[in-house]
């Protein structure tokens, strides 16, 4: 595979990763918190819940900035083959 | 019940917006499965399914269901399939380093809402369908020991917090008994199940004892490591002392610690001899220098003290002062102060007041009448006599010396010697020893507690008494070896009999074991029947008239064993 199309193929693959990283922070569980306050249900089992959901929420953030940070990544190997690219090319002409 | 209340419109709203979540989250795993880069971030996104199917899931069905907030239903979601998932995520080595703190991640959170649920008897799994079938259950709980039992390898920090909660949930034990574990990881949940040993009797100190229960079986197997726990003054104190272990495992430790290690090992002589020293001060500390030592410590001293008796026996000749291990054998040398010869006194008599231990160190003295008698180089024919000396005065009463002494002239008779020193060739633990001897030389010590469980009835042994035991330990073993050793009879320019009457005495000797130890009392330590003590003496008899008689004078006529036989018997 050509250093070109190397740098295309990990773009797409950032460009996957920072969607998910979208859809993560857009999913409907964060909706839950908000509609499962104490006007909905209380006591000692929602509340376990509702920490549960706390901890998990704080894991999902973490998990869409790791996937930013996975494409920032795969984005700067992308670069690194559009130079190679550049060089084969001024060497071939 | 009154703190618990709901809105019924809005729970149903909530469950409406969890079965959305849910499946947007299934989309989600499945669609960031194709790219390993995403694979931490698939994990959190796992964990927060887990998590709502787990505890969300269930609440919302019986409160739209219309039953109270007063039961516990467990999700759809099959916990052993995603701990697997979790195990092959992890195995497929992505090149993400932060997936070992997602993994961490996950393992606490299912610590805490799996074991908890173990603790309370609920299915780990929450289909009911498959929680009454054993294999169901067996092969979630093997998933989730098995992610456990990876992250205590792999991570210090995790391992070191479940050793913490292990006195707090014994099911975490039995969960982690079904994994490969590190005899570090037992030895570290040993010692903290010993700091937080619960002294009222009831469900708490019950699941405690069966943690230590699996965490002492499980360090069996490794003597180096059973030795190091014992170097741990609480694991001491609570061998000598917490009601709830099992003794004949406490047993097993401490001869595999005391005695399998430098057996294994010579280096470790010199631990097991400053593990001894700390033995002896804790029978002198309050209040064990009152109520001794727990039976399972006990025995196992007893057992393993054949072991270090030669290097120190040498010292219990100046009976006021201090007694000195010293070792000049394999491993470093080493001198070192046991205590005074009070302080070994009053251990020896720890040990004494059960029955297991009693039976154990009559043997001991036994064996060393023989090996003496032997001229075996690990101890003299004056080391006997004061070994039983300090046996005399560490016994704290009459019963327990003639226990004592029944115990010895019954290891004489029968030949069920134990073990002295450490040098012990596999020749000699294959034929020169009892059972109880190869037991200890060997791997398994199981058969100790046959010694543990025995009683002696003080009733049948009154005969029994140290100066007598002493003449017939002697006895025995220097006809035994006049009968053995061709040199020797040379050497005393004795006629060499014929080969039948050697035949004949050796058959004789065979005939005292026999009278010693009849079939229908092998369960007692009573006191072998007189006639065993007359065949004995004919065959004394036979061997003066074949030439022995200077070699068994030589033996029975010792000043110090003469010495014993004018002692008072009773206790000091």
């Amino acid at each position: 595979m050509s250093h070109h199309l190397r740098a295309v193929h990990l773009r797409d693959r950032a460009q996957r990763l920072r969607d998910l990283a979208v859809r993560i922070e857009s999913s409907p569980v964060h909706d839950l918190e908000r509609l499962a306050g104490d006007d909905t249900w209380f006591g000692p089992r929602p509340e376990l819940c509702r920490t549960m959901l706390r901890s998990n929420l704080h894991q999902l953030h973490r998990a869409a900035d790791d996937l930013r940070w996975q494409a920032w990544l795969l984005e700067q190997e992308a670069r690194q083959h559009d130079a190679h690219a550049v060089l084969e090319a001024s060497r071939g002409g | 019940m009154s703190n618990l209340g709901y809105d019924p419109f809005r729970v149903d709203l909530l469950a409406r917006r969890l079965d959305h979540a849910v499946a947007e989250l299934a989309e989600l795993a499945t669609a960031g499965d194709a790219d390993p880069a995403a694979g931490d971030a698939m994990h959190a996104v796992r964990l927060t399914q887990y998590g709502l199917e787990l505890h969300w899931r269930p609440l919302l069905r019986r409160l739209t269901t219309g039953d109270l907030l007063r039961g516990w239903h467990g999700s759809g979601l099959d916990a052993a399939t995603f701990l697997e998932s979790a195990a092959a995520d992890r195995e497929r080595r992505w090149p993400v380093n932060r997936f070992d703190s997602a993994v961490g991640e996950l393992v606490d959170d299912v610590l805490v809402a799996l074991v908890a649920r173990l603790d309370e008897s609920l299915p780990l799994a929450d289909d009911d369908t498959w929680a009454d079938d054993p294999a169901t259950l067996a092969r979630r709980h093997h998933a989730l020991a098995r992610v456990l039992a990876r992250r205590v390898l792999d991570d210090p920090d995790f391992a070191r917090r479940v050793v913490e909660v292990i006195p707090r949930h014994p099911t975490l034990t039995l969960l982690l008994a079904t994994a490969e574990m590190p005899s570090w990881f037992h030895a570290a949940a040993l010692r903290e199940l010993a700091v937080h040993a619960g002294w009222e009797a009831g469900h708490e100190m019950q699941q405690q004892s069966v943690a230590a229960e699996v965490h002492l079986r499980a360090l069996l197997p490794d003597p180096a490591a059973c030795l190091q726990l014992l170097a741990d003054s609480g694991v001491r104190r609570w061998f000598a002392h917490w009601p709830a272990l099992d003794q004949e495992l406490v047993a097993d430790v401490v001869v595999a610690g005391l005695y399998g290690a430098p057996t294994s090992d010579p280096r470790l002589l010199r631990a097991g001899s400053i593990a001894l020293h700390r033995f002896v001060e804790l029978a002198n500390d309050e209040p064990f220098d009152q109520r001794g030592f727990r039976p399972g410590l006990s025995l196992g001293l007893a057992a393993t003290l054949g072991g270090y008796v030669p290097t120190f026996v040498g010292s219990l000749r100046l009976q006021h002062g201090w007694v000195f291990a010293r070792s000049r054998g394999p491993g470093a040398p080493y001198d070192l102060a046991l205590g005074t010869y009070d302080d070994v006194t009053d251990f020896v008599g720890a040990l004494l007041r059960h029955p297991g231990g009693r039976a154990q160190l009559g043997a001991l003295l036994a064996t060393l009448a023989r090996d003496a008698v032997a001229d075996r180089p690990h101890v003299e024919l004056d080391h006997v006599a004061e070994f039983a000396e300090l046996l005399r005065r560490a016994a704290d009463n009459e019963d327990a010396e003639l226990a004592v002494a029944a115990a010895a002239r019954r290891a004489t008779l029968t030949g069920t010697f134990t073990v002295v020193g450490f040098a012990v060739s596999a020749a000699t633990t294959a034929t020169g020893t009892g059972p109880l001897g190869r037991l200890v030389a060997g791997r398994g010590v199981s058969l100790l507690n046959d010694a543990a469980r025995r009683r002696v009835s003080t009733a049948t042994i009154d005969a029994a008494d140290f100066e007598h035991v002493t003449f017939v330990m002697l006895q025995a073993a220097a006809c035994r070896r006049l009968v053995d050793d061709a040199d020797l009879r040379r050497r005393l320019g004795m006629d060499e009999p014929p080969a039948e009457t050697l035949d004949e005495l050796a058959a004789q000797l065979e005939r005292v074991a026999e009278l010693a130890e009849p079939a229908e009392a092998a369960d007692e330590l009573g006191v072998p029947s007189a006639d065993a003590e007359l065949v004995l003496a004919n065959v004394e008899d036979r061997l003066r008239v074949l030439g022995g008689g200077a070699f068994l004078d030589e033996v029975l006529g010792r000043p110090t064993v003469h010495d014993l036989t004018d002692r008072p018997l009773s206790a000091d």
